[in-house]
């Protein structure tokens, strides 16, 4: 299935994301906690990337910088050849705006508005695009989520719940989309939909990099990298998470895979 | 308790933004009230302080000339009496020192004993004929001081030994009079002859609640003493608290609406943290922690918060307002509180200060420990909101519908705050009606416009010339109550129809339509105790007393209410002398200047009419400014409770507001977004301000007024338009400034705390 349909030929030459030499510390001086010692992240369109790594070691701190949430000690950050690193505020605001897509672990839905009203949350923003509203109208109906659209979250079950942050996500048809931990808080059924989705966004032509740590996620990805000791490398399952080779870059081009049917 | 308090202290530490801002919100609570409780505390004791210091008799005498020891002997057998002190008034002398004058200075040539005035700079009288102590209205407003020279009518050049300070009148030059003090032996001594004869005897009571039984003896003793007139301590006190009296009350209400304003924005910031760190309560309960020992800490954080915020505010109020009470008390020959007294006063209020935090820090964590622990732990920072969700519509709404998730809280918000913006409305109402009063005299229900002085018989001249519409003689006389302590009063007569010329608000039964009749003012009847069919006794200045029926009763601001509309027959039988200026009243649209001018050439020395007399136009004009400056502060503490509110909505709401920034809200989406929060707490709160000023503040007030005088308050466009335009900018700069500081943060702070 498609979810947000496919997105229209870009402009911008791929990648959709570009990263080059990430750092990011918390604190400082001796103090200091390198999480991200010089990351490397090439994204292409339709590329579904999982990024795995035990607790604590950057995951949803690259997330974060990748989407211009939180500003790098050094590093640069291109999405669909705009820059975020060194961008204003306002600049940024706008990037999230109309190229990138936020899911989170807690869903981070307003408690005061039901599930409708936050999924058209961005359409109502100064300078959304007029068509943002009844793409976001469509996207709950596509989703399954017509029937409880009028509720609010607290009424809503975690898969439902994800699947409205999901088509928030998807309701300004960006270019990326950046998923943390989507299925942390789901059991397996709603998390098995919600991968399946993320899948389709991809398939759609947008690029999607998901941190995640269950296998079930890294089984739906293109890529799997694994971060540790500050960078990213290939992980291979085969020698059961051990380093492969230092590359979060994207590998050599390569045919166009199939785009695969939505469960 | 050093446990407690370390642990406290390192939990502020942690939190130092929310820290800082709690400790912004009790600053600004205490500065309003160390402005407010410092302003009224001054003016309310203003008067006992003066009276007290200066030892103020218990009742003055002023009598016709008289032989100081024929008087004396009456005196000394008065029941109550416990010291008795003589003088010689002399009015209408010329005063000169330093290229400045005054003809309406008057001389007390004081005797021996208690002097019934303050020394507060230089020395008291010695026995020099040459020197003299004056009044320090007079030393103020011509820069005077011991040593200085001063010219005093035909007695010429004295020094200045002192300067003194009686409150049994307002200071020189809100009344016309300056005061100066001369020894009645130097002069003896100087000029030689024999002792002066004496027209004013100050008495003090033994025993200050009988007061009276000295009095009726001193009435009753006084037969064949001619123009008699006696004002009491009691008297000359509510005559001045009548206007200070307004003033002090406002400033009191203002700080129970302050008080109320700091007490519901500390609360619901102490809710609202308890709220957000109901899992730790949750931990440190399960750890084993006693609901004492997490109340213990809550309060301690408070406390520490608030002991210095509250301090800098108490402290910086209590300095700011110093000044201008300072010059309303110097203006009341009043004097402030000493350090001593204001210091402990801004130490009860920051103590107050502080236990009121720590109480609201305390209580909703008390009320927290109720719960069980694995229930705290489970808590989140917001709880589902009750009612239906909100459907899609715009950011604004967005914002209101996050301010108003706290129904209790939001209530109280716009409570508060409409009660403070109906106190500024009435404030500033008061400060445009006082300044009315002073320029324009139809607010006093004068309706001429001009004087002039021309004989009685001339007003048909006057009216004959274009423009002027009627003129007639107005007699002004001061008198006394005869019935009730010798109360001051202002008589005023017009030959005729008085209403054609002043016509203030009849309160009660009807206009003057013969001679023996009087229309009095509503603070003459409340001061002696009149009313319709009431009899009037009155003694105008030497003549014998005068007796009218009361058949009205006016809302007359002039002289406080305290005068009395007659015909003036009775008067100018008792006053053979009596004159009186022709009041010019002017046809609509006519040309004030062209009809001065033709007066002028009738040989008229024409004046126009302002709305107080010039005694008051300085008081007025010191009392509108400080409703205004106190308008400010009211508007200033709302601009801040506002910023406050959408502060702590915009914190506790952090998480949405991160996840509004993820999808790409910029800083000028979140202006839009606290907007619609602050516009859903201005606009009800405005409409209450409107509510409660036009149904409950002005109509107390005037009730209140009432009492002496009519207070037309009436909210005009302009005001409304003023607070609506300021409640506009106090929210556009409230949303402005705090989106600016959200904007400041990266996102993921935000979404991190929710996260937690």
């Amino acid at each position: 299935m498609r979810v947000g349909g496919a997105r229209s030929p870009s402009p911008f030459p791929s990648p959709v994301l570009r990263a080059r030499g990430l750092r990011k510390a918390f604190g400082s001086g001796r103090g200091a906690r390198v999480v991200l010692a010089g990351v490397d992240l090439d994204i292409a369109r339709g590329e579904l990337v999982a990024v795995v790594g035990r607790s604590g070691t950057g995951k949803s701190t690259l997330l974060h910088l990748l989407g211009g949430l939180d500003l790098p000690d050094a590093g640069t950050v291109h999405v669909v050849g705009r820059p975020v690193t060194g961008a204003s505020e306002r600049e940024l605001s706008a990037l999230r705006r109309d190229e990138i897509g936020f899911v989170f672990q807690f869903f981070h839905l307003v408690p005061e508005l039901d599930g409708e009203a936050n999924v058209l949350l961005p359409t109502r923003l100064p300078g959304a695009s007029r068509e943002a509203a009844p793409r976001g109208r469509a996207l709950i109906e596509r989703l399954g989520l017509g029937d409880v659209a009028r509720l609010a979250p607290h009424q809503l079950s975690g898969g439902e719940q994800q699947r409205f942050a999901l088509a928030r996500a998807l309701v300004a048809d960006p270019a990326l989309v950046l998923a943390d931990e989507p299925i942390g808080n789901l059991d397996a059924a709603s998390g098995a939909v919600v991968l399946d989705l993320l899948r389709a966004i991809a398939d759609d032509g947008r690029g999607v990099l998901m941190v995640t740590h269950q296998a079930e996620a890294t089984a739906r990805a293109d890529r799997v990298l694994h971060l540790t000791d500050g960078r990213l490398v290939r992980f291979d399952e085969s020698s059961a998470g051990t380093v492969d080779h230092a590359e979060g870059a994207a590998p050599p081009p390569a045919p166009p895979r199939p785009r695969r049917a939505a469960r | 308790m050093r446990a407690v308090l370390a642990d406290a202290l390192s939990g502020l530490r942690a939190r130092r933004g929310r820290t800082a801002l709690a400790g912004a919100g009790v600053f600004g609570a205490s500065l309003v009230l160390g402005v407010v409780a410092t302003a009224a505390y001054a003016l309310a004791t203003g008067f006992d302080r003066a009276a007290d210091r200066a030892d103020l008799p218990s009742v003055i005498v002023r009598f016709d000339d008289e032989d100081r020891g024929a008087v004396d002997k009456r005196v000394r057998a008065l029941p109550n009496l416990a010291a008795r002190a003589y003088r010689t008034e002399i009015t209408r002398v010329r005063l000169q020192a330093r290229g400045r004058d005054v003809d309406e200075g008057v001389v007390h040539i004081v005797g021996g004993g208690r002097r019934g005035y303050a020394i507060v700079e230089g020395r008291d009288l010695g026995g020099r004929g040459d020197e003299a102590v004056i009044e320090a209205g007079l030393a103020r407003e011509w820069g005077l001081g011991p040593g200085d020279r001063l010219n005093v009518g035909r007695l010429g050049q004295v020094r200045v030994a002192g300067v003194a300070l009686s409150p049994d009148n307002v200071a020189f030059p809100l009344v016309r009079t300056a005061r100066v003090y001369l020894s009645r032996s130097g002069l003896v001594r100087r000029f030689g002859g024999g002792e002066p004869r004496i027209n004013v005897a100050l008495l003090w009571a033994r025993d200050e609640s009988r007061t009276d039984v000295l009095l009726s003896q001193a009435r009753a003793s006084a037969g064949g003493l001619s123009s008699l007139r006696l004002t009491t301590r009691a008297g000359v006190r509510a005559l001045v608290e009548q206007g200070a009296g307004l003033v002090v009350a406002l400033l009191v209400a203002f700080a129970l609406v302050a008080a109320g304003l700091a007490g519901v924005l500390l609360a619901a910031g102490a809710r609202s943290d308890v709220q957000r760190r109901l899992p730790v309560i949750g931990v440190r309960r399960a750890l084993g922690a006693p609901p004492s020992a997490v109340v213990a800490l809550h309060a301690a954080e408070g406390a520490l918060v608030a002991a210095p915020a509250g301090a800098a505010g108490v402290g910086l109020g209590g300095l700011l307002a110093t000044g201008p009470v300072s010059a309303v008390l110097d203006a009341l020959n009043e004097l402030a509180p000493g350090a001593g007294a204001q210091v402990a006063l801004l130490l009860v209020l920051w103590g107050a200060v502080v236990g009121l935090v720590a109480a609201t820090a305390a209580w909703p964590a008390w009320r927290a420990t109720r719960d069980a622990p694995a229930a705290l732990m489970r808590r989140g920072d917001v709880r589902p909101p009750r009612g239906r969700p909100g459907a899609s519509a715009g950011v604004g709404l967005l914002g209101a519908r996050l301010v108003t998730a706290h129904r209790a809280r939001f209530v109280a918000l716009v409570a508060v705050l409409g009660a403070a913006a109906a106190v500024m409305l009435l404030l500033l109402a008061l400060a445009s009606l006082l300044t009315t009063l002073r320029d324009d005299p139809a607010t006093l229900g004068k309706r001429y416009q001009l004087t002039a002085g021309l004989h009685p018989g001339r007003a048909q001249e006057v009216e004959a010339i274009p423009g002027v519409r009627g003129a007639a003689p107005r007699y002004e006389v001061d008198a006394v109550s005869a019935t009730s302590l010798g109360s001051p009063l202002r008589l005023i007569a017009y030959p005729g129809d008085h209403t054609r010329f002043e016509a203030p608000a009849l309160a009660d039964g009807r206009r003057v339509r013969a001679a023996g009749e009087a229309e009095v003012g509503a603070g003459l009847a409340d001061a002696v105790g009149l009313r319709v069919g009431s009899t009037l006794a009155v003694q105008p200045g030497a003549a014998r007393e005068l007796r009218f029926r009361v058949v009205g009763i006016v809302r007359a601001l002039q002289d406080e209410g305290r005068v009395a509309y007659v015909r003036p027959r009775r008067l100018v039988a008792a006053l053979p002398f009596l004159d009186g200026p022709l009041a010019v009243r002017l046809e609509p649209g006519a040309d004030p200047d062209a009809v001065r001018r033709d007066l002028a050439a009738l040989g008229a020395v024409p004046r126009s009419v302002s709305g107080a007399t010039g005694d008051d136009r300085g008081l007025l004009d010191v009392l509108a400014s400080l409703l205004r400056l106190v308008a400010l502060t009211v508007a200033l503490v709302c601009l801040t409770s506002l910023v406050q509110a959408l502060a702590l909505t915009a914190a506790e709401r952090r998480g949405a507001v991160a996840t509004l920034r993820a999808t790409g809200a910029d800083t000028r989406a979140l202006r839009r977004l606290l907007a619609g929060a602050a516009t859903a707490v201005v606009v009800p709160a405005a409409l209450l301000a409107l509510a409660l000023e036009g149904l409950v503040l002005a109509p107390a007030t005037e009730r209140l007024a009432a009492g002496y005088a009519d207070l037309p308050l009436r909210t005009g466009f302009g005001q409304v338009a003023l607070v609506a335009v300021g409640l506009i900018v106090l929210t556009a700069s409230a949303s402005a400034w705090t989106a600016r500081r959200l904007a400041r943060e990266p996102v993921v702070t935000g979404l991190r705390e929710a996260e937690t």
